[in-house]
């Protein structure tokens, strides 16, 4: 996994309502990704 | 503050209006996100494990935290939340 200091990965990705969402769009901004395993898991 | 994983733009959508998530769910199908991160040791991996990620203004990762227990990461989420913008 990456480390504290690394620079982050860029990224384009559709959201769940289908609108594009661009790591250049949140440059400047804090920003928290929570990657979970499946959706709708329990718990 | 963004969730990820790798299913479909329908499954996240519907995940998203039962919980009434009120931050977007990004659909990484390619894997993509996942591998760059290391949240998914490889691209055979069926699905990303339980990670979080804080990225800096500048757009260094400011934390990575694993979590094995779900409980524990909301309590993490809520630590990092009120610093996040």
């Amino acid at each position: 996994m990456l480390t504290p200091g690394a620079t982050a990965p860029t990224f384009s990705l559709p959201d769940h309502t289908g609108s594009t969402v661009q790591s250049q769009d949140l440059s400047g901004h804090r920003y928290v990704l929570w990657f979970y395993p499946v959706a709708d898991t329990p718990g | 503050m963004f969730g990820v994983s790798v299913d479909s733009v329908e499954k996240n959508c519907a995940f998203a209006e039962k919980f009434h998530f009120n931050f977007p769910l990004l659909c990484d199908t390619e894997k993509e996100l996942a591998l760059a991160y290391g949240a998914m040791a490889s691209a055979k991996d069926e699905y990303a494990q339980r990670y979080t990620f804080v990225v800096g203004p500048d757009g260094k990762v400011e934390q990575a935290i694993k979590t094995s227990d779900p409980a524990g990461q909301a309590a993490d989420l809520l630590d990092i939340l009120p610093e996040s913008d």
